[in-house]
């Protein structure tokens, strides 16, 4: 008898408990089946840095679009395939295209000094890093940049040619002659920067220095000496030659039907395309000659150097023909960071579906009478306070790939974001109610246990509802965090607001479609303090 | 002791209790007989409350019997628990015969999140005692009862410490209890509210309830009580009428302990 209702209760905790992770598994299978077509041979996700125009970046209408895009929209064309353009973090490269949830990275990719780490088509795109400086600057050559401060971004071919294995004795002493190597999110911030005088030179790639130029006038200038000359391949993953040959073969027939330079002219990146010189000569014969004594070059040929810098400056001019992003109004900006807001948004609402019903069940085993029990939940309310966020949402996400060596489906992303943040915000929850369900004074206890409450009813009746009335402002607290915490999914490039933001404000070179993302996140956030003190006024019928 | 006539209702026989090193009831031995109304007297910290509590097992001896209409509760009592674990078959039957035996205290306990209506209803009904028709009118009628009919959907918070602990007097009623315990219900009262409460509590007591009632209140214990009981040094030191007691008190530490209080 004994055994048996003991059984019970901890048979309904067991059910509850079920629930909640069936309604987790369901939600997640429900798609999950259908990703599972997305991702089967006739899908090509292509990885990209959404901050890098003109090769992969969002435009006005809130398209992913630019060079290296319409090149795997037009190879997916012709193989058949559907094209899945998947914005990146550009530091988890590697685990992206590693877990399989990309299929390559395409996107101004530079090959030199990374010719082992991945499976690489030919170069298509010859690139030059080139120095960028106020127009008013003092520096003209490379040696003026002695003792200066010069920003390149993070982990970009830039930075590599300064402080990476193969840079040469030459860069690595111009570096060593700077005042500091700044590195930067992206160009954007670079060119604030540069702008504000926190930085006096940028060094980047041409295509992107040409760009910027373009668009944002002749307040800079690019310095006629290259810091190095690369060129850009597209990176599969170690071993993937099944793959890097549908593609690249592909690409081959574009450049001989004249389809890669017609897109190529269309970025105005004509200066810069290559590929010509490595369509197999099997393929040259038959149409093009003239380039006949290139074809056999090795693609990463040692030494060889093309400083491309000043054929590239010469036809700078000729480049507004390219597609190149227009400022936008106030307007037009919030209508693009529309899709970024609903991300938001269902960041958040499914965050706390999830975190709340978890948190109070991490309060039940935090609570239990079990010191194993006890001991579990204090150490993981312990690891997830204790750990950044950001660090727990790139486990949950490559983990299972690292670690079970699963392969990840493609809406993974977002579901890694939900999982991650349910995880971390069930933690901070659970104190919350603890500390709630404890601020009920012994005294109700006592009541109802001398009146016969069964102890279901003691916490569903008299301890719940006296909880939550005292937990609402530390829960508001938390919600409050909580809107401005989704900011991190970009961990995952996961495109929510703020990451939409930075993507546009890049292609825009415009720092203001930030400030609408500021705007649109106090206005949240003054919708939920209103929401959650009107609860509490509600709750305020009883002291 | 004082209808030797009438049924036990409590038995309590060598009952111990102590706080880690520090023992606080040594060997308690008394009944309980239907209709008695017993004052519980004694110095401060002397575990009067402790006693009182052990009655319902809200404080868990550590060994003796308290047998409730021939049952040991003792026997039913699972270990102290925390707040979310396995209900147990005899925790049930505990919970039983806890709708019998009423329990008031010092601060009230009322439910602050609902009604006082609600809070004198609920009980019976989530027990199962009677349906929700049944329970609201004996609520009215309660209310009727403790004066405070107007009251019926204010919320505690709304009531003055007088009213609250008619209140919750009313909620013990509720249940139909066999017996009422009592700690200290006046306490917490303003000097002013003192007497409304003792005055609903003497009609209980006229209405033949039985009660135990640990209180500071000499006029009260010598005026209703038919029974009072000091307590001191880890046991009853000394009990009987009223009259024994504060007329002819024995032993030296109650001579002490009225010459202080009275
Ligand atoms: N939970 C507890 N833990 C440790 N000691 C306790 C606990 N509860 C009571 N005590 C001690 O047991 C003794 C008896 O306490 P009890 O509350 O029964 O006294 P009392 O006679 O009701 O006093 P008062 O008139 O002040 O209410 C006191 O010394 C008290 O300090
Ligand atoms: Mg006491």
């Amino acid at each position: 008898m004994k055994e048996s209702n003991k059984g019970k209760v901890q048979r309904r905790m067991l059910l509850l408990a079920a629930v909640l992770l069936a309604g987790i598994f369901v939600w997640f299978g429900s798609d999950g089946t259908a990703v599972q077509a997305e991702n089967d041979d006739s899908t090509l996700i292509v990885g990209f840095d959404a901050s890098f125009p003109p090769y992969g970046y969002q435009d006005e209408s809130g398209e992913y679009v630019g060079f290296d895009l319409d090149l795997a929209q037009e190879v997916c064309k012709r193989n058949g395939w559907k094209l899945v353009k998947q914005p990146i973090d550009w530091d988890s490269k590697d685990m992206e295209l590693n877990s399989g949830s990309i299929d390559c990275i395409w996107n101004g990719f530079t090959m030199n000094g990374r010719e082992e780490e991945y499976t690489w088509s030919v170069p298509y795109v010859d690139n030059s890093q080139v120095v960028i400086v106020k127009a008013d600057s003092a520096i003209h050559k490379l040696s003026d940049m002695a003792g200066k401060i010069v920003a390149v971004q993070a982990d970009s071919s830039a930075l590599a040619a300064f402080t990476g294995e193969d840079a040469t004795d030459e860069n690595k002493a111009l570096c060593e002659s700077f005042q500091d190597l700044q590195q930067v999110g992206d160009y954007n911030s670079a060119f604030m920067n540069l702008e504000s005088g926190m930085v006096d030179a940028i060094c980047m790639d041409i295509g992107v220095a040409k760009y910027q130029i373009e668009s944002r006038g002749d307040a800079f200038r690019m310095l006629e000496e290259s810091v190095s000359s690369e060129q850009y391949g597209i990176g599969f993953k170690k071993g993937n030659d099944t793959l890097r040959d549908t593609v690249q073969n592909t690409l081959f027939a574009m450049s001989e039907d004249k389809t890669f330079e017609t897109i190529a002219k269309e970025w105005g990146l004509t200066d810069c395309i290559c590929l010509k010189e490595y369509v197999p000569a099997l393929l040259v014969e038959e149409g093009d000659m003239e380039d006949d004594e290139k074809s056999q070059t090795s693609y990463v040929e040692e030494g060889e150097e093309i400083v491309q810098g000043e054929k590239v400056q010469e036809d700078t001019a000729n480049n507004t023909e390219g597609k190149s992003a227009s400022k936008s109004d106030f307007l037009s900006i919030a209508k693009q960071l529309g899709k970024g807001m609903l991300a938001t948004l269902s960041i958040f609402f499914f965050t706390l579906l999830f975190s709340l019903p978890l948190g109070l069940l991490l309060t039940f085993v935090r609570m239990s009478k079990y010191k194993v029990l006890q001991w579990i939940a204090r150490i993981y309310i312990s690891i997830m306070r204790g750990t950044p966020l950001m660090l727990q949402l790139l486990v949950v996400f490559f983990g299972p790939y690292y670690l079970l060596k699963m392969n990840l489906s493609y809406s993974y992303r977002f579901y890694a974001v939900i999982i991650g943040f349910s995880l971390n915000y069930a933690a901070y929850f659970a104190e919350i109610f603890r500390s709630g369900i404890e601020g009920v004074p012994l005294g109700q206890r006592e009541a109802a246990s001398v009146l016969g409450y069964s102890r279901m009813q003691t916490f569903t009746k008299i301890i719940f509802p006296q909880m939550v009335k005292r937990v609402m402002p530390p829960v508001t607290n938390e919600v409050i965090t909580l809107v401005k915490d989704t900011s991190l999914a970009f961990a995952l490039a996961y495109t929510e607001m703020f990451t939409l933001a930075k993507q546009i404000a890049a292609a825009q070179t415009s720092i203001l479609p930030l400030f609408v993302a500021g705007l649109f996140y106090y206005i949240f956030n003054f919708v939920v303090a209103f929401v959650m003190e009107a609860v509490e006024k509600k709750l305020n019928y009883y002291r | 002791m004082s209808d030797k006539n009438s049924k036990v209702l409590l038995e309590i026989n060598n009952l111990k209790k102590s706080y880690g090193n520090h023992v606080v009831l040594d060997g308690i031995h008394t009944t309980i007989s239907q209709g008695e109304v017993i004052a519980i007297i004694g110095p401060s910290g002397c575990g009067k409350s402790t006693f009182l509590r052990s009655l319902n097992l809200l404080e868990r001896p550590d060994s003796g019997e308290i047998l409730f209409e021939g049952e040991n509760l003792m026997d039913m009592a699972g270990e102290k628990q925390g707040l979310f674990h396995k209900k147990t078959s005899s925790e049930k039957s505990l919970n039983a015969l806890r709708e019998k035996i009423g329990m008031v205290f010092q601060q009230f306990n009322l439910f602050p999140n609902m009604t006082v209506k609600q809070n004198i209803m609920l009980a019976p009904v989530k027990l199962k005692l009677m349906d929700k028709e049944a329970a609201s009118k004996r609520a009215d009628e309660l209310l009727e009862r403790v004066g405070l009919s107007d009251k019926a959907d204010t919320y505690p918070n709304m009531l003055s410490g007088g009213q609250k602990q008619r209140i919750a007097i009313a909620r013990s009623l509720a249940m139909n209890p066999s017996v009422m315990l009592f700690d200290e219900p006046t306490s917490a009262l303003d000097p002013e509210m003192v007497g409304e409460v003792l005055h609903l509590m003497k009609e209980l007591a006229r209405d033949g309830m039985t009660m135990v009632v640990v209180t500071h209140e000499m006029g009260f214990a010598r005026e209703v009580a038919n029974r009072v009981m000091f307590i001191d040094e880890k046991n009853i030191m000394e009990e009987g009428s009223p009259e024994e007691i504060f007329s002819n008190p024995k032993s030296p530490r109650l001579k002490d302990f009225l010459a202080r209080v009275l």
